[in-house]
């Protein structure tokens, strides 16, 4: 594949999805992005933006298998990856099979992941970070690509399991949906109370996927680029000699080294978009803040002042110049 | 393996060496800063020390000179590497990291697609990029400071050039130059005026000058170096005048061995045999009957003291004067010897002119070294001038020290009657030099008193010998103390006249006897 097969590609998919979703460009943008960096998705807006049919949307245009799980807390691990189940043969013998569960799918939507306890996430993040689940001691490997749209509603906290970091670190890019224009939800109405809806024309078949996959990490990386996205992981430690001033203020702990790797892939898929075989300074910026908001964990003080990780990301961002050479 | 296409690499090369060169202007611009300020300090120095400001045309060579050197020197010794030009070249040329990876991809050889695509990309761009556009020349924020320091040291010698802070070694050296000034002047003064009564053209001509100095440096503000060069100026003037003389009286001097008299000696010996002869033609003139016999004797004294001297058209003239002499002929000796005696006027001019030019000279080079040294010299030169009179100073019995007044050292103004003979007044014809004063023995007389209360001031006085009676009988004397008598009165430089009353009032005394 190449580059401008990679990116009429791309566009392909991004026109059919947004033929069926209004509005949230950049939304989209990212969550393709993403998922062409192999990564996941932890997508955090209130009901009825869209979420689902985003991720239904874009699994037909991809001609990929889709499931949704809408989390709640009596959901069991089981629930999500399958569990064994007694079966009688026709001479009426008893034997055990796996029921796969609807995490053995390519697209899923995992509706209100906070919703469910810690044991359940754990069952659908395992999935997520190995492709593969273990279930009565058996490993099965999920088919690639595998991509994981989590949601969380961010206005009904109440009686519900916030993903502990460790959780949190597994998704590549943490995006915020937010509330359509006037003129989108006028969009909106005209689209979907009309007897004629849109619906996806499959634009990209799985091989095209896994060629854009595999392209992507093709993608050459300058070693001052690469310094500069460490750089950029340390400003939002508090305790480097290169923290940001609000890090140094505001955060407990700062961004993990999958926060350098999320950078990367998706710098690698967005240029790629672009045209470009590398990465520039300006991928690592405009992805910044997806990648490392729900990587950052505040302090007390900052807990208590209630600032925005997105504030802290931009401080460091500020404060991390690309060169250090540049400066004279 | 290197993959970089050539003009992807001539493309940074460009950008590396625009970049070097403006990186090493800066730092030039920054050591030509710094030296201009170093010109400036020196400049606001002056008002502290004597020390002379550099002109402003050769403080802006000598800042450009600076600035080119430093710059031309980091060039080749700082240049920018390829890749740290790559990047800036990205950052600023919005090629958004394609030069950088391009060359980082390329010296690892990479060939898979995208790298090859990455390079054609960066090197059709980086070909087509404007280097001025992305690497413009932009001064630094301070580099108002070099043309403010240049309007400074321009403006400086209007303003506050030769200005001094008092109390400071730049004060005290202005202090000595006006100090020198003044004194040059007085000195040019009573040159002027000695050479008015005198054939001194060339002395005559470098008076003024010599006053004109002192008065400048008396009127204006003068740094040490400046007035130096101005005296050292009028000073090879003066130098050159004194050459010429010198070899107008060389050409006139007879030849002999060993090395000329004393100017001094050889002109007090002049002098007094002008006045002899001016003497003896008078006298042949006005009754050339008398005795020639005299005349003859006091024409071979003439001779015989001149011998060595005279020039040898001087010579033969004396000569001729004796034969006309002997032959009787008073009038035409007159005549000679009235040539001889222009010849020697001339000479004896040439050799007033020679000194006048020396002493001009001499003054100029003490001034030089009062200045030179500042206020020690002139503390020097004003113990030196009181050592090397012969007479103890007064000094008060008290403690407050005696000031001497001012002018107290300088030459007495010129009298209504200077320059001419005693009681004659102001005439054309000129009887002897100069009146000079009486060389009376000189008596420290001490004053005695109580002290009073302020400043004392002393100034020298000289006057006359103390009046006594004669102690010695009047009785006979050979000729040879006459004539040795009438030798001392020619040195003493008595005027004609007075030796003739004091000759005729010996013979009157030996009458009576």
């Amino acid at each position: 594949m190449t580059p401008e097969e990679f990116t009429s590609s791309f566009d392909r998919i991004r026109a059919e999805v947004r033929k069926v979703i209004v509005g949230h460009e950049t939304l989209i943008d990212h969550v393709l992005i993403a998922f062409l960096a192999g990564g996941h998705v932890l997508l955090e807006g209130v009901p009825g933006l869209g979420k689902t049919l985003l991720v239904k949307t874009l699994a037909q245009a991809l001609e990929l298998a889709f499931s949704r799980i809408q989390f709640t807390p009596d959901l069991m691990p089981a629930d999500i990856i399958g569990t064994n189940v007694v079966m009688q043969d026709a001479e009426g013998r008893r034997y055990f099979e796996f029921q796969r569960g609807p995490v053995f799918t390519q697209v899923l939507l995992a509706d209100e992941i906070n919703r469910a306890t810690p044991k359940t996430q754990s069952a659908l993040l395992e999935a997520m970070q190995e492709h593969a689940v273990t279930a009565a001691g058996n490993s099965f490997q999920l088919e690639e690509p595998f991509f994981v749209l989590a949601t969380q509603n961010p206005i009904e906290m109440e009686g519900t399991y916030p993903l502990p970091e460790a959780q949190l670190d597994r998704f590549m890019f943490k995006v915020k949906a937010e509330f359509p224009s006037a003129a989108d939800l006028v969009e909106i109405i005209d689209r979907t109370t009309v007897v004629e809806q849109p619906h996806p024309a499959v634009v990209a078949s799985r091989d095209v996927i896994r060629q854009m996959l595999r392209l992507a990490r093709e993608v050459e990386v300058a070693s001052h680029v690469k310094a500069y996205a460490a750089r950029l992981i340390l400003a939002t430690h508090p305790g480097d000699s290169r923290s940001a001033n609000m890090a140094r203020r505001y955060v407990r702990y700062g961004a993990s080294p999958r926060a350098v790797q999320a950078l990367i892939l998706t710098g690698k898929v967005r240029a790629l978009i672009a045209g470009r075989a590398n990465i520039s300074f300006g991928d690592l910026k405009a992805l910044a803040l997806p990648s490392l908001r729900h990587r950052i964990i505040l302090n007390f003080e900052g807990e208590a002042e209630g600032v925005d990780p997105d504030a802290v990301i931009l401080n460091a961002l500020d404060e991390t110049p690309e060169l250090e050479e540049a400066k004279a | 393996m290197n993959e970089i296409p050539e003009l992807l690499e001539q493309g940074v090369r460009r950008a590396a060496r625009r970049l070097a060169l403006q990186r090493a202007f800066r730092a030039g611009l920054g050591a030509g800063t710094v030296f201009a300020a170093g010109l400036a300090a020196a400049a606001v120095a002056t008002l502290v020390l004597p020390l002379s400001p550099v002109p402003i045309g050769l403080t802006l060579i000598a800042t450009g000179s600076v600035i080119t050197l430093v710059t031309g020197f980091l060039m080749l010794v700082r240049p920018v590497a390829p890749m740290t030009a790559a990047r800036l070249l990205d950052l600023r040329g919005g090629l958004e990291e394609r030069a950088s990876t391009a060359l980082e991809v390329g010296e690892s050889g990479a060939a898979s697609v995208l790298a090859r695509r990455l390079l054609d990309d960066a090197t059709s761009r980086v070909e087509t990029i404007n280097l001025r556009a992305v690497f413009p020349w932009r001064l630094p924020r301070w580099a108002w400071v070099m043309p403010a320091l240049a309007l400074f040291m321009a403006l400086w010698p209007s303003t506050l050039g030769g200005v001094a802070i008092p109390g400071t070694p730049a004060h005290r050296t202005q202090q000595a130059i006006k100090r020198e000034g003044s004194r040059l002047e007085q000195f040019a003064r009573s040159l002027q005026s000695r050479a008015r009564s005198q054939r001194v053209p060339q002395t005559r001509r470098v008076a003024p000058q010599v006053r004109d100095l002192g008065v400048r440096m008396q009127q204006e503000r003068l740094e040490r170096a400046e007035a130096l060069a101005r005296i050292g100026e009028l000073s090879r003037q003066i130098e050159e005048a004194r050459r010429e003389v010198d070899g107008r009286l060389r050409s006139q001097a007879p030849q002999r061995e060993g090395a000329l008299p004393q100017e001094l000696f050889r002109r007090q010996a002049l002098q007094q045999q002008v006045r002899q002869l001016r003497e003896l033609t008078t006298r042949l003139r006005q009754n050339p009957e008398a005795a020639p016999t005299d005349a003859l004797q006091r024409l071979g004294e003439i001779t015989q003291s001149g011998e060595g001297d005279q020039p040898a058209q001087v010579r033969r003239q004396l000569e001729r004067a004796r034969e006309q002499l002997q032959q009787g002929n008073a009038a035409g000796a007159g005549e000679s010897l009235g040539e001889a005696l222009r010849e020697l006027e001339g000479l004896e001019s040439m050799l007033a002119d020679a000194e006048g030019l020396r002493s001009a000279q001499q003054q100029l080079e003490r001034s030089q070294r009062a200045i030179a040294s500042g206020d020690a010299g002139a503390r020097e030169g004003e113990a030196a001038e009181d050592q090397s009179q012969s007479q103890a100073r007064a000094d008060a019995p008290g403690e407050n020290a005696p000031e001497r007044e001012p002018g107290a050292d300088a030459l007495p103004p010129e009298g209504p009657h200077e320059g001419t003979t005693a009681g004659q007044g102001r005439v054309r014809e000129k009887m002897g030099e100069p009146t000079d004063r009486l060389e009376a023995a000189r008596k420290p007389e001490r004053l005695r008193g109580a002290q009073s209360e302020g400043p004392v001031s002393s100034a020298e006085v000289v006057g006359g010998g103390r009046q006594t009676t004669a102690r010695r009988k009047a009785e006979a004397v050979s000729p040879t103390i006459v004539a040795q008598a009438d030798r001392a009165m020619e040195n003493a430089r008595t005027p004609g006249r007075y030796r003739a009353l004091v000759r005729r009032y010996f013979e009157r005394l030996a009458r009576l006897r």
